[in-house]
């Protein structure tokens, strides 16, 4: 088995970044802000450094494509971390395509979004905390990515869901930020109880949570990875006390990951939380919940794929759900007016539609729509952060518009980061999205249905993409300039306002001066004097970086099929069944719908009269039709009323139960009991305190008393034992 | 038989530590450039000849038992594994001790060589492999720690302490001598020579050959009589009445350290007692637990109304030396069969019982001011505010004393649990498993204290100024807590060759 001595280091980078962070403002005192927007986004790109070097050198010696490294230096990798009564975990690493892929995607991206957050959190007060938590999460996915073994994976699995609820609230003195904050954390726990169930099932039957190990007992190999006979005959060869694992067990155990999968990757039911998690900085959405943290779901199955294939009534939940998770968060996207909640949707949409790969057995197919989602998502929500860094905090697109002429550059990335999540043919979404569609199509029994309700979601996504494009840079601009108020969030709200006073009052006087030129004027020249500007080099060079990616990454690994020759040794190949259309047919097909989409936002908001208001559907119709719950337009805003439902019975339901509880349980029978016992147990202390006098001759009875005790003990033993 | 020298060859680092105390007693009495730098050269001197001491022990930890001083001694991995703790306590306690002692205007260099005389008797007690050795060693240990009680003159509650200590400790010295006696007249026949003997190898190869039948009685009353002066020095209940006493009049550097030198000492003499006597365990097995019942129990339930945080940590100290007998009966279960597990969990536990006492008492020197000590819980208040970084590391050692992850605490009581259902001991556990929810409240009190309480005017303010030895070794300790809790396979590596004993 090979050794990899660099990986270790992909993590330990961005650790040492956390630790240097966290205790910037003891080290560096007043430069500590300086020295953090150095460090932070150095280590991160070290880290890519590395991870290109252990593709370059170490990967391509490994013996059947991987490598086993040891996460401490100076340790091998069978170091124990955790021994104890029969239980052995050690602190290893598995380097392989798979894992690699995800280390640069974190990496890479990641450092992208380090390097676009110096400039965005630039002006927070707080900002070493920010980078101390950003450093952290990157050090947790990377564990998750890279861990050896299950239980790796849950570390990492946990660590990210800590930043990502630390990054959520991150401006903890508004109650929603917290509010949000604690939602994706509890909503995520479901999730984490179905991953801790199933580690502890994949403990019982396989007896190990490594997944390879020296002697050829790991859970991947035994689940059949680099068996030439297939998963398989594997499988039978493996039994537990003489039965053959069942596929009973092992579609429960599947389920269960799948579950946790669910959480993290906010699938239906579990979806709920990630809207919701906009509410922190925009390089946090970027990240976390649309480049990595949220792929870890898919990640996970495509590690435990050999396990999934074992199980294919857990493989066609997983494509199900999938496929539902996508549809719904289209319908809802396609309402939503803040642009932020627009591309959480189009993320949860967009999940979804990996899910769906896997579930049909895509494995490579969800892993390339990762890749290329990371890229053209994180350019999403960068761009719509340098937007609303330039509206000064704006989120509502209602109150955007024409700001194409302000903000040419930002405008250009958005617009390419559309057309290739639109599916526009030859960018990077449409080969991605297509080799989804195409093998949905091809999976036996149901293909047809999953392909035609896949192709209506990525129609719905054309549509609600170019939607937010045209209402915030195309139509007629819905505000006035020099009058927006500021809105950028901030801990520390009094330093906030005074940092900006004078930023505002040269703005007021810009402003003024346009008003008495009149309109001509405010076209041509309001752009000097805007208030809206173009963000700081820092935030456009990783958009432009990300922009170049969206659009060429798919189309040069589909030319090339390198993507698929570097994943194909780590997953099992698909079941296929013969697609009813050829690919080039499905290519045909997926233009036209992306196109069609992207024809009818065009059509609707060209319109004069829609160009004007910006609204499709004018806003007293709308205050008409909210007063009715069933109405359409009302359902889609209101989320399918998901989480209207999930508060009726979780939190009014279970409120009540709960009430139940503390009320007759708790307060009456728990309590009392404890109560009770405290009281006791108080009772005798002072008691026995009492016996506690101070004199040595009280002291020396007790020990008199201890003595016969230990006399009559032994004696009386000895007595019964002698007998 | 051995040479005199492969003899003085098996008790190298305690003839270090011994040789040291007699360099700092005659430097600091006799050289006066030596003793105007006292206050600097006494505890560096005790360090350095510490760490040559230790660092001669664990160059040798791996090698081979052997005999010396024909049998009374004896040097296996498993005494090794005990002076290594015990000489980090000295150590840690020695950077606890420098200003304090200033503060205290106690700064002689006699502390010192009282802290390498009582540590040479720890060194010797936990080689010693016959009972008058044994008897030798505990008394070096204790004479210098009455002393060292005893060691702020002008405190009243300090004398106070020191008498106590003495008086109750003489009559427990009193029941041990007796008891080596009776186990000396009890063991005719099983030595090979059929003369009686307190060679505690021959005691244990002659009871696994002969068992009970083989043995008169009297071994039988020996033995409790040993259990006595064993059950006094680790503060058992009933015999523990002194500790609270004691733990609050002495300095409190000399707490932290009499705290954990005497519980790893005596527990190490009690493993090797329990592993000699397994034989017989059926003689010994359910009063031992009655006893551990009763310590943890008592312990835990006295420490929940205690105001003074020294006396507190001194029940507590109480309740883990129940914890910690709790897991050494299990080496009488089934005859010694489950000895290794057993012996790995009560040196872990050993371990991080050190770290967090060690850890727990020096906060409060550090919170400590001139003329001052911090000892009860008002003194905490609010400390989170005034002093976040005493607040932080009191946290941690009080989560770990309390049993909570990712501690160290955590996984010592772990692997407590671990041998006792392996063992069969399950009553055992579940006691353990109630006291330890008893434990919460007083340890989290303290923190409550530290957080969400506002200081009063009778709360002690501000810290010494100059710290750096406390310090050290809070921080060494909180951080060693936290990092042996999340690796604590390291800390297993460390004491793992202690399953190595040598018995014949």
């Amino acid at each position: 088995m090979s050794t990899s001595n660099l990986a270790m280091w992909i993590i330990l980078l961005p650790f040492l970044g956390f630790l240097h962070n966290a205790f910037a403002g003891i080290i560096w005192k007043k430069n500590a802000k300086k020295m953090v927007s150095y460090v932070a986004p150095g280590v991160v790109l070290l880290a890519f450094g590395v991870a290109v070097a252990v593709l370059m050198t170490e990967l391509p010696n490994a013996h059947d494509h991987h490598l086993i490294g040891a996460l401490i230096p100076g340790t091998s990798a069978s170091t124990p971390w955790i021994k104890l009564g029969g239980m052995t975990v050690n602190f290893e690493l598995l380097v392989d395509p798979l894992s690699l892929l995800m280390a640069m995607i974190v990496t890479g991206v990641g450092g992208l979004i380090h390097v676009y957050a110096t400039g965005y959190m630039a002006e927070d007060p707080e900002q070493p905390r920010f980078f101390t938590y950003f450093n952290l999460f990157i050090t947790m996915m990377l564990i998750l990515v890279l861990g050896g073994n299950f239980l790796l994976m849950f570390v990492g699995w946990e660590g990210v869901g800590t930043c990502s609820y630390l990054l959520i609230s991150f401006w903890y003195k508004q109650v929603e930020n917290a509010k949000a904050g604690n939602k994706a954390f509890i909503v995520n726990r479901v999730g984490d109880l179905g991953f801790a169930l199933g580690m502890m099932l994949i403990w019982s039957v396989f007896g190990t949570l490594s997944y390879f190990q020296a002697d050829g007992k790991g859970v991947l190999q035994l689940a059949g990875a680099g068996h030439a006979e297939g998963a398989h005959a594997a499988l039978q060869a493996f039994s537990v006390m003489g039965t053959p694992v069942s596929t009973a067990v092992l579609t429960t155990i599947c389920i269960c990951l799948f579950i946790g999968a669910m959480g993290k990757s906010a699938q239906i039911p579990l979806w709920v939380w990630l809207p919701d998690a906009m509410a922190g900085p925009t390089p946090v959405s970027a990240l976390i919940h649309a480049a990595t943290m949220v792929t870890s779901g898919i990640v996970m199955l495509t590690r435990c794929s050999w396990l999934f294939q074992q199980a294919p009534q857990a493989m066609q939940l997983v494509g199900y759900i999938g496929l539902a998770t996508a549809f719904v968060g289209a319908t809802i996207g396609l309402v939503q007016n803040d642009i932020k909640r627009v591309l959480a949707f189009s993320t949860v949409s967009q999940l979804g539609y990996m899910f769906l790969a896997c579930g049909v057995g895509n494995y490579i197919g969800g892993m390339f729509h990762v890749t290329t989602h990371a890229f053209f998502k994180a350019l999403l929500f960068l761009g719509s952060g340098a937007v609303i860094h330039s509206m000064l905090g704006e989120q509502d697109m209602r109150k955007m518009g024409g700001l194409k002429k302000y903000i040419k550059n930002t405008w250009l990335v958005m617009f390419l980061g559309t057309y290739a999540i639109a599916g526009f043919p030859l960018l990077s979404g449409f080969f991605s999205k297509d080799e989804i569609l195409h093998s949905a199509l091809s999976s036996p029994g149901n293909g047809m249905f999953l392909y035609v309700v896949g192709l209506m979601t990525a129609a719905m996504t054309a549509f609600y993409m170019n939607r937010l494009m045209h209402k915030t840079f195309y139509v007629k601009q819905q505000f006035v300039d020099g009058e927006l108020p500021h809105q950028h969030h901030s801990n520390f709200d009094d330093h906030d306002a005074h940092g900006h006073d004078a930023h505002g009052d040269h703005h007021a006087e810009a402003s003024h001066e346009e008003d008495a030129h009149g309109e001509e004027e405010h076209e041509a020249h309001g752009h000097a004097h805007s208030q809206v500007h173009e963000s700081p080099a820092s935030m456009m060079v990783p958009l432009y970086i990300l922009a170049i990616l969206s659009v060429g990454f798919g189309g040069l690994m589909k030319m090339t099929g390198a993507f698929e020759k570097f994943l194909e040794p780590v997953v099992p190949a698909m079941v296929h069944a013969e697609a009813p259309i050829s690919e080039m047919a499905g290519y045909i097909i997926s233009s036209l719908v992306a196109i069609f989409g992207i024809g009818v936002a065009y059509l609707v908001y060209r319109k004069p009269a829609v160009a004007e208001t910006g609204q499709f559907i004018p806003a007293e119709t709308k205050t008409q039709w909210e007063k009715n719950p069933l109405n359409p337009y009302t359902f889609l805003l209101n989320k399918w009323w998901w989480d209207a439902i999930y508060n009726g019975i979780f939190l009014r339901l279970g409120g009540i139960f709960a009430m139940l509880l503390w009320k007759v349980v708790d307060a009456g029978i728990v309590n009392g009991t404890i109560e009770g016992l405290g009281w006791i147990v108080g009772g005798i202390s002072k008691l026995s305190r009492k016996l506690q006098t101070g004199y040595v001759r009280n002291y020396a009875l007790a020990m008199l008393l201890g003595v016969i005790v230990l006399m009559l003990g032994v004696l009386g033993s000895w007595s019964i034992a002698a007998k | 038989m051995v040479g005199m020298s492969d003899s003085l060859a098996a008790i190298v680092p305690a003839i270090i530590v011994m040789i040291t105390g007699f360099v700092v007693l005659l430097g600091d009495s006799c050289v006066p450039a030596w003793r105007s730098n006292g206050k600097a050269l006494n505890p560096s001197v005790s360090i350095v000849g510490l760490l040559i001491a230790l660092f001669f022990n664990q160059t040798h930890i791996g090698k081979e038992a052997a005999t010396a001083f024909n049998g009374a001694i004896v040097d296996d991995p498993f005494s090794r594994v005990g002076i290594l703790l015990l000489g980090l306590t000295a150590i840690f306690s020695i950077l606890l001790s420098m200003t304090y002692l200033e503060n205290k205007k106690l700064q002689h260099g006699e502390y010192y060589v009282l802290i390498l005389f009582s540590l040479f008797g720890g060194m010797l007690m936990v080689s010693a492999n016959e009972l008058i050795t044994l008897f030798v060693a505990i008394e070096t240990l204790s004479v210098a720690l009455y002393v060292l009680a005893g060691f702020a003159r002008t405190e009243e509650k300090s004398e106070e302490a020191a008498l106590k200590y003495f008086l109750l400790g003489a009559f427990a010295a009193g029941f041990l001598l007796y008891g080596i006696a009776m186990v000396y007249g009890g063991s005719m026949g099983l030595a090979h020579d059929g003369q009686p003997t307190t060679n505690l190898a021959e005691i244990a190869t002659g009871l696994a050959n002969g068992g009970l039948m083989s043995v008169s009685v009297m071994l039988g009353i020996g033995l409790a009589l040993l259990f006595v002066g064993f059950a006094f020095k680790a503060a058992l209940v009933p015999f523990h009445m002194w500790a609270p006493d004691v733990y609050q009049g002495a300095p409190t550097s000399v707490t932290a350290y009499m705290a954990a030198l005497t519980k790893i000492a005596i527990f190490t003499v009690i493993l090797r007692i329990c592993s000699a006597f397994a034989p017989i365990s059926v003689v010994w097995l359910n009063t031992l637990q009655v006893i551990a019942v009763l310590t943890i129990f008592g312990g835990n339930i006295l420490a929940v109304t205690q105001d003074n945080v020294k006396r507190m940590l001194a029940y507590s100290s109480v309740a883990h030396a129940g914890y910690i007998l709790a897991a050494v009966v299990a080496v009488g279960v089934q005859a010694g069969k489950f000895r290794d597990l057993a012996i790995h969990a009560t040196m872990f536990y050993l371990f991080a019982y050190t770290l967090m006492t060690i850890g727990s008492f020096g906060v409060l020197i550090w919170l400590s001011k001139r003329g001052r000590d911090c000892q009860t819980l008002n003194d905490l208040k609010g400390l989170v505010k005034r002093d976040p970084f005493g607040a932080y590391v009191m946290l941690i050692f009080m989560l770990s004393l309390g049993g909570i992850p990712p501690t160290m605490g955590f996984m010592g009581k772990l692997m407590i649990f671990n041998v006792l259902l392996q063992s069969g001991l399950a009553p055992l556990a579940i006691c353990l498993g109630i006291a330890s929810i008893i434990s919460i409240y007083y340890y989290l009190r303290v923190v409550w204290m530290m957080c969400f309480m506002e200081p009063d005017n009778e709360t002690v303010s501000d810290r010494a100024v100059e710290q750096s030895g406390v310090s050290i070794a809070v921080v060494i300790t909180a951080v060693l807590s936290l990092v042996l809790g999340l690796a604590p396979v390291i800390a297993q590596n460390i004491v793992a060759p202690a399953s190595n004993i040598l018995l014949h």
